[in-house]
């Protein structure tokens, strides 16, 4: 039962990091990612090509972190720019189905160079002890990376000036503006730390599972599927839910099978939509 | 008698492709589905080109009927007669309520696509969940369970043919009534027209519903038409994305936009053919050229081209541009 | 002079509201804005700050033309707006809505902090509430502090003392003379006439997005048309 639970936590963590990420480009930029999977798939596959040419796996993680958001800053600078020129509704239309163009691009580039792919690290102590409950160690470290980085992004928002003017954005754009503060140098910035961030769970991926090639759309998917219960504008409520549906997920998935369990985590998106768009969890609208 | 000209001279050219065809097997399997997608991408327009309806879902309505279709045809027994009725009913109350749903509560474009999105994967999961009714991923055999002239090549290019007319006559007849115009006024500006006294509800879930009666009525011919009925004959990858380029390059809000785009989709997917795999990423450039160029589409592009034809041109005549005015 | 508007034309798609509106500000000046509703006083402002593009006309401050600019970059300039609806971050506390109006000018910030807390010690009050929980007046304070924050050298405020109550408004306007006097140029637009008079240097009256009258607001006081109009029954 607690590995269950457990599992679920571990899960949910990880889609927690990407949901996160979305909710801050959905918040700053006005776009909804649906290519979001796809940075946690390019982070892996950097990182798996920096593995084979010999590069020792943290460094070859970072690596791949870094060029995930790499990829972000393109995508921000290149492929939204036509979105960027308009606002509200019609920038969402355009960003999504930008984005959702971009996912297939990336989608069938990478099943056609790297067809086979699958990245996986493998850890020299399998298992550990923590308070008479023995765990892999894999889930366990990529719980804690992404509860640290969760922290990192926590701290960064609430304790500096720069992650509180993206606070600002966020809540109110003419503000912000009013304030001098120029929203498209901070949305580029925001754009690359949320790729970064799925870059992370895309690695963290392969730590305690293995991350394929073709998962982008699946990862971007659940991701959203987190963010819309969570609250598209609500950070601590996407870590939240992030949590729980892992949680729902993990249980649903062993008493009553994958495509079930599936459908429950959709009908809870649908709901929280029907019901409380701005988030099952969001504490504030 | 004047307004039904070019639905007339479309039907009568297209009635001729398969003599073209030279009775190749091939070419009228490609010419048919050219003729579902077709119908599909008429109805596509009526729900997100006149009514601003995001529905992501367009696989998943159309696989509900077909799948109704087939597994009560299977389970009881009945004859297709009645089981493709009562799948596009399905179709067309899923729509519907979907629809209703989205206006009571106000919802935006973005989150009707969420919503749908969700349905569709809803749907996926379904069917491969109910394998006793479903056969899951394998899927179910459509041969020999009544509808014996889809089993038949040549007669099925007819009868989607006639669908497809169908779907032509429908959308003709509600755009040039009172929703038409209720559906002009809607796609320009939602606010203003609900001010102005119009009932915004009624005219999109009536959209909707239309729609997707359409859709369930080709999606349920295709499921008996294809010999087998699984997940992936209605995939999201498979029927909304190529419907979505499809209307793109045709134009949204246009009479024959869908059917321009629809050609010219099947054609670019025969060029694309020996990539394999790579077809997904051609999509993926095709969403974002289309939508970042010609949001309008190719026919209002061609229709400076037939200027010199001025009564063509009045036919082919696009609304006002979707999308207002970049700020700064 | 400071702020110079020169033949400005304005609207908002394909409404015009603005014609050929010329204005401008000394330092150390206050200008007021009068006219009824919809004259286009709010539009005025914020073609001035560039939350609106104007159709034809100039606006310069010192030596630069303002017209292509963004607001975020009029704001770095000096020219702060608070406009009608506050634009506040209500989530945010009201420490960080002062510190975010020190964005342009992160060094100064302390110091301003200070000053401000001086010039409204409600403010410090309550400098860990949330801005969304305060009422309406200290929001008004709040939005103005914030303005403040940056160390403008063009203040313009949207109609100030609307929802305030009386002594509030008082209040506010004091405040304002006192900043006057610290040599900050401030343009007000304003419904109250009479206060909106006594408080300014200068008035620029703007009927249906013209301006009708302009003059020294002690003059336009004792004008017999601005009386009936608009000092009838206040």
């Amino acid at each position: 039962m607690t590995a269950i639970l457990f599992d679920g936590i571990v899960q949910g963590l990880q889609l927690s990091l990407l949901a996160v990420g979305i909710t801050l480009i959905y918040g700053l930029g006005g776009v909804l990612n649906l290519a979001h999977g796809q940075f946690a798939v390019v982070g892996g596959v950097a990182a798996a090509l920096l593995l084979q040419l010999g590069i020792n796996p943290v460094l070859a993680s970072l690596g791949g972190i870094a060029s995930a958001g790499a990829l972000g800053f393109a995508v921000d600078r290149t492929l939204l720019l036509p979105a960027y020129r308009y606002r509200g509704e019609e920038r969402l239309l355009l960003g999504l189905i930008l984005t959702l163009g971009f996912s297939f691009v990336i989608d069938g580039l990478l099943n056609w160079k790297f067809p086979e792919f699958s990245l996986t690290f493998q850890l020299r102590v399998p298992l550990v002890e923590l308070g008479g409950i023995s765990m892999r160690t894999a889930s366990l470290a990529a719980s804690l990376i992404a509860l640290a980085v969760f922290a990192a992004l926590f701290a960064f928002l609430k304790l500096t000036l720069l992650g509180k003017s993206i606070r600002s954005i966020i809540e109110n754009e003419v503000g912000a503006e009013l304030c001098g503060i120029d929203p498209s140098r901070t949305r580029t910035l925001i754009v690359c730390l949320a790729a970064m961030m799925a870059g992370v769970a895309g690695v963290t991926q392969g730590l305690f599972s293995s991350l394929g090639a073709e998962m982008g759309p699946e990862f971007t998917i659940l991701g959203l599927l987190v963010a819309v219960v969570g609250g598209v504008r609500s950070i601590n409520g996407t870590l939240a839910a992030g949590i729980l549906l892992g949680i729902v997920n993990a249980f649903a998935s062993h008493y009553v099978g994958a495509y079930v369990a599936y459908i429950i985590l959709l009908s809870f998106a649908m709901a929280t939509i029907l019901v409380r768009p701005a988030g099952l969890l969001a504490r504030f609208t | 008698m004047k307004k039904y000209a070019d639905i007339g001279a479309l039907t009568l050219v297209l009635a001729l492709v398969p003599a073209a065809a030279g009775g190749s097997p091939y070419y009228l399997r490609l010419a048919t589905l050219a003729l579902v997608y077709m119908a599909w991408t008429v109805a596509f327009n009526l729900i997100f080109g006149h009514t601003k309806q995001l529905f992501l879902c367009l696989n998943a309505l159309a696989g509900t009927a077909g799948y109704v279709a087939v597994v009560m045809a299977k389970q009881l027994d009945w004859s297709p007669w009645l089981t493709v009725p009562i799948g596009v009913a399905a179709a067309a109350g899923l729509g519907a309520l979907f629809s209703y749903v989205s206006v009571l509560r106000g919802l935006g474009v973005i989150f009707v696509g969420i919503v749908t999105l969700a349905f569709s994967l809803i749907f996926h999961n379904l069917v491969l969940g109910l394998r006793q009714l479903t056969n899951g991923e394998t899927g179910l055999v459509t041969r020999g369970l009544g509808f014996p002239l889809l089993e038949q090549p040549l007669p099925s290019y007819y009868i989607f043919l006639a669908a497809l007319l169908a779907a032509l006559l429908v959308y003709h007849w509600l755009m040039s009534s009172k929703s038409g115009m209720a559906f002009r006024a809607l796609s320009d500006d939602e606010l203003t027209a609900e001010l102005s006294g119009i009932d915004v509800t009624r005219y999109k879930v009536l959209a909707a519903a239309v729609a997707s009666a359409i859709l369930g009525l080709t999606g349920a011919l295709f499921a008996f038409y294809n010999g087998i009925v699984s997940p992936s004959v209605f995939s999201f990858v498979g029927i909304d994305i190529p419907v979505l380029i499809a209307l793109l390059l045709g134009g949204m809000r246009t009479r024959l936009g869908p059917i321009v785009g629809a050609v010219a989709f099947a054609l670019i997917e025969e060029l694309v053919r020996p990539w394999g795999q790579l077809n997904v990423l051609v999509y993926g450039v095709l969403l974002i050229v289309l939508f970042t160029t010609f949001r309008e589409g190719m026919v209002p592009v061609l229709k400076q081209a037939f200027q010199a034809f001025p009564a063509l041109a009045r036919r082919l005549r696009p609304p006002p541009a979707f999308g207002s005015k970049p700020d700064n | 002079m400071l702020v110079r508007v020169e033949a400005l034309y304005a609207g908002y798609g394909a409404t015009p509201v603005l014609r050929d509106v010329s204005l401008e500000a000394q330092p150390g000046e206050a200008i007021a804005v009068i006219g009824p509703n919809g004259a286009g006083k709010t539009t005025l402002l914020k073609a001035i700050v560039g939350m609106l593009r104007p159709t034809s006309g100039t606006v310069r401050y010192e030596d630069r033309y303002l017209t292509a600019l963004r607001a975020y970059q009029v704001a770095r300039l000096g020219l702060v707006y608070v406009p009608a609806e506050r634009e506040l971050f209500p989530t945010m506390t009201v420490l960080e809505n002062l510190e975010l109006g020190a964005y342009r000018n992160v060094r100064a910030a302390a110091l301003q902090l200070g000053y401000i807390f001086g010039l409204f010690p409600r403010l410090k009050e309550r400098s860990r509430q949330l801005a969304g929980t305060l009422s309406g007046g200290e929001q008004q304070m709040l939005a103005i502090g914030r303005a403040l924050m940056g160390g403008p050298k063009v203040l313009l405020l949207d109609e100030p003392s609307t929802g305030l109550a009386p002594k509030a408004v008082a209040e506010l306007y004091r405040n304002l003379s006192q900043l006057k006097s610290a040599g900050l140029t401030i343009i007000v637009t304003e419904q109250q006439v009479r206060l909106a008079l006594s408080l300014t240097d200068r008035a620029y009256v703007l009927e249906q997005g013209s301006v009708r009258l302009s003059g020294r607001s002690s003059d336009l006081l004792g004008d017999p048309s601005i009386k009936k109009a608009y000092l009838g029954v206040a």
